[in-house]
């Protein structure tokens, strides 16, 4: 998994390429926890080149949307492909993000 | 002589102590010197042999114990604050404080010690009679009269008694060193005075034997009087333990105590107690005494007194002998050198022409002057004698004295003489450099004091006379190989040379002083004038000595090389196996100086204008031809071969012709090869004129014409082999030759080892240099109009090297020879590899173990010693061609690295190539041949080519089991003409063709394997 | 014409053949399949003594090859061998390859033997490549020219061990078409395989092996329809199963995943079949390891080509724990996606080990 991080004004778009699974999913918590230190900001999450979800990767963009909600940010999910869009589909995720 | 400084020191610390006894009361100054115990580590004055130097050494051991000859010299020293105290008799003491206010006893005696007279020993009856007449003495109150009456301690003088001596009957000759107040001196009227004076008188009457004194110096008092030149010696000596073993003492008649003399501890003098130590600390460089000369540099001339001298009382000095006393000076004046020894008639003369150098008026030593003759010459020496007998007694020697022996600058009156032309002529050995003695006037004559001298004998005997100018250290040889018939310059008569020689008697007696350069007020005041001036351009080099810790080239094996180590343990040395190296590692500063035969050296720098001599004489050998222990036969055929031809002048012939004359231009005579049986292998080095050298395609030097004579009158089929130098002894041992010849010095650690003929010739070594680092010589400007073109010395390098005396020749069998062990050791090489690695691979554990050792063994042993190994060893008692050993040993190192290779080459092919060969149904050697074989052959051939290659290289080192390859040929056209750039570029591109051609043969195997390439080409 | 009585072979006292005795009759194809590691290609490296028997005795043509006297190399004339790594002469060209048995052994000019050659190139599809050498080839080329060159020696049987196992799966086919075409013509063949539907299709005997006997042979219907023994019936069931143990929390995921994307590619399995084998997997992992006191969790895949469906087979040992009728898991997300991407999800408490087996959805 890669993650590429560009800040525009008070949003951070995080390119996440590759595999998100439970084992680099801690790579991306760890990224969005250390940016939250810093301050709130809007999270757009770029999934186009996201090959593979699994369960732990849901579960650190379920707690980001959280600490958005409860910190009155967005998080912005974009360009998701058709087999991670099956995986939130099935998780019934679909409803609670901004998927875009 | 460490003995006898020690001992002066102790002397000094003796000294030391009575100062600060008698300076008691001025306890707070520690440097006083007021008891013995004060004098622990103090300068101590002593005279030399005397037993208060033994004491003094004994006593004080941490003290410096200085020598001295004589006791007024010590008291000087102790005057000039260079020593603290001086040890001596009480008497001698007493009377020196008497006449120095400013010195005083310590008066706790140091030692008691008997006083004797000494006689020959076995004389009895000289003994007892003498021994009666002390004793009589004694009880008849004789003796403390004598006491009474000369050890005083006042001023009054010495109420000598007159005594009536007996004019007939044996003379008794006795001893004295009449230096000594009051025990010994000589009074007013020029006599042998004191209280020994005094009893020797006593002793003369009562014997009834009339009496001659016969004073020298001290040391030389029991030498005299053991070789019978005295028959008593009565001159307060003690009777030491150490002197009985040499002579017999009487009673004693007097019981004297060494006491120490020191300086008065007054105010004045407090301060100058210190300032010894301080001069010392400073390291002052003027030198005003002779003690200041403990670390000096000194020049003599070489094979003279001074420099015996110089070596014995300043064993510290380094001592540089000079052969000329002119370089001696202008050595010093160009401050590489502190003092020179020299007569002091010379230095007188030295002093008065250069103003800026003076005498140390002690003087060191006195010797007589004399000539020289051939021993056994009875007629001319006694006629000799008569002659300088009437000249003395005519008043002629005084005359000559006042004339040549000037203070001042004024002309020397030189007199006429008409000379006898008729008769037979009396040849006159010269050295004409010391003026006055013996100097070359305007008229281009030897003239001087010796010159005139020798024009009045020549007028005296009727004969005439012809000079042979040349250099000190040949007169003597000169005389006794009958060069000359006399040698009339300024030569001193000293024992051991009058071992070889007789001398007349003395014409002259001069004695050896010091020169030093005057010391300036500057470096008097400031006393801190750098100990060594040298040390801007430490590289600079004077002496033998500041090679101490500079790296030496020598050749290796050469007694060179053991004696530098011996000599100067810190010196780096580098040994070489040809001069051409050294010369090299000269000129590109990798040592600072080459050890080698004088000869050779010689011969070099007239090719080198670069280097110069440093020093011609630094060590002499005998040279003998080295034998087989086992071959006493030949051993004794050449050395009678050697003693026929020495005494019917053949070898002379052969001497002349390489050591006289221009070796390179000597022409040898033919020898024809005696086809006899019995073959004589002669081992040699080629290491250069005079000894070997190959020219015009054979070989010449004194020591191949001796063998070549050999070998003609033994009737000997005379071969002769080349070889390392260090690997000679190891051939002779080994039985590859039957004789080494090439310059062999004969030493005592290779005697061990072979057996050494009879001395054919004298090796002396030679110190080369560079010109500009040598000091002497330095300053010589070098000659620009020498420099060439670099194309012009190109073309005189191919001339020299390869054109003239046909060297090509030896390049190009060296190359053939080189060539040849290549390819049969790498033929060789690869077949025993191939079965080495089928052995390897086999699954027998013997047969697999063996090879595993063999190559473990062979790559584990570095190639030159397996060559060695081979030759000197394995075939040691064959006769083998050492080409054949050659490409064994490389064949069999070859072997164990290709065995290898090939193991992993063909390991390195997949196993699956041989399974797939085999289930076509080939047998498994046709699998290997077919399959295997030709997969492998790829893979090794680029690792092949490689060591292969270095084989080609390795072959250089066949020089040690006497084949001449290429290298070998070039260090002999090397040996030859000293240049390096020429034959080793030469030898180096070669070796780059030989390479070049045989890895193009290779590459075309290379491509014949390769199936692409191969398949490519063919379609 | 080959007969093989009671043939053993051991390596260090491990039996790998214990007692085999078959017969191969002339124009028979046989192919020998079975698990790894059960002797095939030992068997066949037997029979032309490329390993040498511990005992038994085999018979080429009525003649006993392991006697002295035998002659091995021309024994092994008669029997051509195409090996799996191919083993083509590296020095020489593909024309040579061909050439050099018939020159250097059958005493065939060599016109006559590059004559042959170039029919045979021509026979496998690669007359062109004459000149080139074996590097210069893909590995279907190079295991074709092997077959020509075990042709060109005129065998009168070939033994193939394993030949497309290195081979990338599409070269694979290149290399059967040869061989059956080989078949057409009636050659005698020995095939260790594990290409089983080339087996079923091309063989007209199947000899199935394992633990070192021959455990069941006959007609490839019977062994691949209606095998007749439990062995037998598991492995054509599961003939390529994968089983990955894992015995640490700290198991290597991504090795995991390579060897079943691995195994997936082999089956040619779509791509979505694969990526979600690999959720489901480490869903369920994720679900058990820390439920788990000790790992010790068998993973096993199993692909039936007759059924053309995934198996998926996990157990766990340890306490019974059943994840299916766990409430807490009924809304776990892991929980909810394996539910979703599988079917015929069944939990067992088995020999102490929770058993859970499912079907990868198509």
């Amino acid at each position: 998994m890669n993650i590429s991080k560009t800040q525009t004004g008070d949003s951070i778009t995080l390119v996440i390429s590759g595999r998100l699974d439970s084992i680099t999913c801690v790579q991306l918590s760890n990224e969005i926890d250390s940016i939250n230190k810093t301050g709130n900001f809007n999270f757009v999450f770029d999934f186009e080149t996201l090959d593979y979800i699994s369960s732990a990767g849901l579960r650190v963009i379920l707690t980001t949307q959280k600490h958005a909600n409860a910190n009155n940010t967005k998080l912005e999910i974009r360009n998701i492909t058709n087999s991670v869009r099956e995986v939130f589909d099935m998780t019934g995720l679909l409803p609670i993000l901004t998927i875009v | 002589m460490k003995k006898r400084i020690t001992l002066n020191r102790l002397g000094f610390m003796a000294l030391w102590c009575i100062l600060l006894l008698i300076s008691g009361g001025c306890g707070e100054q520690k440097k006083e010197i007021t008891s013995l115990d004060d004098l622990k580590n103090v300068k101590i004055g002593a005279m030399t042999g005397s037993t208060g130097e033994a004491l003094s050494l004994k006593r004080f051991p941490a003290a410096t114990t200085k020598s001295f000859d004589d006791i007024m010299d010590a008291i000087a020293a102790i005057k000039s604050n260079q020593i603290d105290a001086v040890i001596t008799s009480y008497p001698t003491a007493l009377n020196i404080c008497k006449h120095n206010q400013n010195l005083c006893l310590i008066h706790e005696p140091v030692d008691y010690e008997d006083t004797a007279i000494a006689v020959k020993k076995n004389e009895k009856e000289l003994l007892a009679s003498l021994n009666q007449i002390i004793n009589e003495l004694a009880n008849d109150g004789t003796l403390d009269d004598l006491k009474k009456r000369w050890l005083k301690t006042d001023m009054s003088p010495y109420e000598e008694k007159e005594f009536d001596l007996p004019k007939e009957g044996n003379v008794l000759t006795v001893g004295t060193a009449a230096t000594r107040e009051p025990i010994c001196f000589i009074n007013g009227k020029n006599e042998v005075s004191g209280f020994d004076g005094e009893l020797a008188r006593i002793i003369s009457i009562k014997l009834g034997r009339p009496i001659v004194f016969k004073d020298m110096t001290f040391s030389a008092l029991i030498p005299a009087l053991m070789s019978g030149k005295v028959d008593a010696i009565i001159t307060g000596m003690t009777a030491t333990d150490e002197r009985r073993k040499s002579v017999d003492f009487t009673t004693p008649y007097y019981k004297n105590s060494q006491v120490m003399i020191v300086r008065k501890p007054k105010g004045a003098d407090k301060a100058s107690v210190n300032t010894p130590d301080e001069s010392a600390k400073s390291g002052t460089k003027a030198i005003t005494s002779l003690d200041d000369l403990k670390h000096a540099k000194i020049g003599a001339m070489t094979g003279s007194t001074g420099e015996r001298l110089s070596l014995a009382r300043f064993p510290t000095a380094s001592t540089k002998s000079f052969d000329v006393i002119m370089d001696a000076v202008a050595a010093m004046n160009a401050n590489q050198l502190d003092a020179v020894i020299i007569s002091d008639p010379t230095a007188l003369n030295i002093c008065k022409h250069n103003q800026n150098l003076c005498l140390i008026p002690e003087s060191l030593d006195k010797e007589n002057i004399a000539i020289a003759v051939r021993k056994n010459e009875k007629d001319l020496l006694a006629s000799l004698n008569n002659l300088i007998k009437d000249l003395k007694n005519d008043g002629t020697l005084d005359d000559l004295k006042k004339r040549w022996f000037k203070t001042d600058t004024s002309p020397y009156e030189e007199k006429e003489f008409v000379l006898p032309k008729e008769g037979s002529v009396l040849t006159i050995g010269t050295s004409a450099t010391s003026e006055p003695f013996c100097f070359i006037n305007g008229k281009n004559e030897v003239s001087g004091l010796d010159g005139e001298l020798a024009r009045i004998i020549s007028m005296k005997l009727g004969r005439p006379i012809v000079f042979k100018d040349m250099t000190f250290s040949a007169l003597i040889p000169a005389l006794l190989s009958g060069k000359v018939d006399i040698i009339i310059s300024g030569m001193t008569a000293t024992e051991e040379r009058s071992k070889s020689v007789d001398f007349t008697a003395s014409y002259y007696q001069e004695s050896q002083v010091v020169i030093v350069k005057k010391p300036s007020g500057a470096e008097m005041a400031s006393g801190n004038v750098p100990v060594d001036e040298a040390k801007p351009d430490t590289d600079m080099l004077r002496t033998m000595d500041d090679l101490a810790e500079k790296d030496v080239g020598v050749y290796e094996g050469t007694v060179h090389d053991s004696f530098v180590a011996k000599k100067y343990p810190k010196a780096g040395i580098k040994r070489y196996n040809s001069s051409a190296d050294m010369v090299m590692a000269l000129k590109t500063k990798k040592i600072s100086a080459a050890l080698l035969d004088a000869l050779a050296a010689s011969v070099l720098i007239k090719t080198n204008s670069e280097l110069g001599i440093l020093d011609n004489d630094v060590l002499t050998l005998p040279l003998g031809m080295g034998f087989n222990k086992k071959d006493k036969d030949l051993l004794n055929r050449f050395n009678n071969y050697l003693k026929t031809a020495k005494s019917d002048g053949s070898f002379d012939v052969i001497y002349n012709r390489w050591y006289k004359g221009d070796p390179e231009k000597a022409q040898m005579p033919k020898f024809k090869r005696v086809s006899a049986e019995k073959k004589l292998v002669v081992g040699v080095a080629v290491e250069d004129l005079p000894y070997v050298a190959y020219m015009n395609g054979e070989y010449v030097g004194i020591d191949i014409e001796i063998v070549q004579n050999l070998a003609q009158n033994e009737g000997f089929d005379l071969e002769i082999v080349t070889m390392e130098f260090p690997a000679l002894v190891t051939a002779l041992i080994s039985g590859k030759v039957d004789m080494i010849t090439d310059g062999i010095a004969i030493t005592e650690e290779r005697q061990k080892q072979i057996d050494f003929s009879d001395s054919y010739a004298d090796f002396n070594t030679a110190a080369i240099a560079l010109k500009k680092n040598i000091a002497a010589i330095s300053q010589e400007p070098v000659d620009e109009s020498l420099k060439i073109s670099f194309f012009q010395s190109v073309i005189d390098g191919f001339n020299n090297n390869l054109i003239k005396e046909k060297r090509y020749l030896l390049i190009v069998n060296g190359l053939t020879t080189t060539v040849i062990i290549s390819i049969f050791a790498t033929i060789l090489g690869t077949f025993l590899g191939a079965l080495v690695c089928f052995m390897r691979m086999s699954r027998n554990k013997l047969v697999n173990s063996i090879a595993a050792i063999y190559i473990s063994v062979l790559r584990g042993t570095p190639v030159l010693v397996l060559l060695m190994i081979t030759f000197y060893v394995v075939f040691a008692s064959v006769n083998i061609d050492p080409v054949f050993v050659a490409v064994i040993a490389f064949g069999l190192n070859f072997a164990a690295y290709v065995s290898e290779m090939f193991r992993a080459g063909i390991e390195g092919v997949d196993s699956g190539q041989t399974e797939a060969g085999i289930a076509i149904g080939f047998s498994k050697i046709k699998t290997f041949i077919y399959i295997v074989m030709p997969q492998a052959t790829r893979r090794i051939l680029p690792i092949y080519k490689g060591e292969f290659i270095s084989l080609i290289k390795m072959t250089s080192i066949v020089g040690y089991i006497a084949v001449q390859d290429l290298t070998k040929a070039s260090d002999i056209i090397r040996s030859r003409t000293f240049d390096a750039f020429f034959p080793l570029i030469m030898v180096a591109v070669l070796y780059y063709l030989i390479s070049w051609v045989l890895m193009l043969a290779l590459g075309y195997v290379e491509r014949m394997t390769d199936p692409k390439l191969r398949t490519r080409k063919g379609r | 014409m080959i007969r093989v009585e009671k043939l053993t072979k051991k390596f260090n006292d491990i039996s790998i053949l214990r007692d085999i005795t078959t017969e191969i009759k002339k124009g028979e194809v046989i192919s020998i399949i079975g698990p790894s590691g059960t002797g095939k290609s030992t068997f066949l490296r037997c029979l032309n003594l490329l390993e040498t028997p511990t005992s038994g005795t085999i018979f080429i043509d009525e003649v006993d090859i392991l006697k002295k006297k035998t002659d091995v190399p021309k024994m092994r004339q008669k029997m051509g061998m195409v090996f799996q790594s191919f083993n083509l002469f590296a020095h020489l060209t593909v024309l040579e390859n061909l050439t050099i048995g018939p020159v250097k052994l059958l005493g065939k000019s060599k016109d006559a033997a590059e004559k042959k050659a170039v029919e045979l190139l021509k026979l496998v599809g690669l007359a062109e490549k004459a000149d080139s050498f074996a590097d210069e080839l893909s590995g279907g080329q190079k295991q074709r020219v092997a077959i020509a060159r075990c042709l060109s020696m005129e065998p009168e049987i070939i033994l193939f061990d394993e030949p497309t196992s290195a081979l990338d799966p599409t070269m694979v086919s290149e290399v059967l078409a040869v061989i059956r075409r080989l078949a057409k013509e009636g050659m005698t063949m020995a095939i260790v395989t594990h290409e089983m539907e080339f087996a079923r299709n091309v063989s007209n005997r199947v000899l199935y092996m394992d633990e070192g006997i021959i455990y069941e042979d006959g007609a490839p219907q019977i062994i691949f329809d209606h095998p007749q023994k439990e062995k037998t019936k598991a492995f054509i069931n599961r003939v390529r199963s994968f089983v990955y143990p894992i015995d640490s929390p700290n198991y290597d995921l991504y090795a995991m995943n390579a060897e079943i994307e691995a195994f997936c590619e082999k089956h040619i399995l779509p791509k979505k079949m694969r990526n979600n084998t690999l959720l489901v997997l480490e869903e369920l992992l994720a679900l058990y390891i820390p439920k788990l006191k000790q790992v010790a969790i068998t993973v096993t895949l199993a692909y039936s080509e007759k059924k053309e469906t995934l198996e998926l087979m996990i157990e766990a040992s340890g306490d019974k724990m059943n994840l299916l009728d766990d409430p807490a898991m009924a809304d776990d997300m892991g929980m909810t996606i394996v539910r979703n991407l599988t079917e015929n999800l069944e939990y067992q408490w088995k020999d102490g080990k929770n058993t859970l087996t499912m079907a990868l959805r198509k």
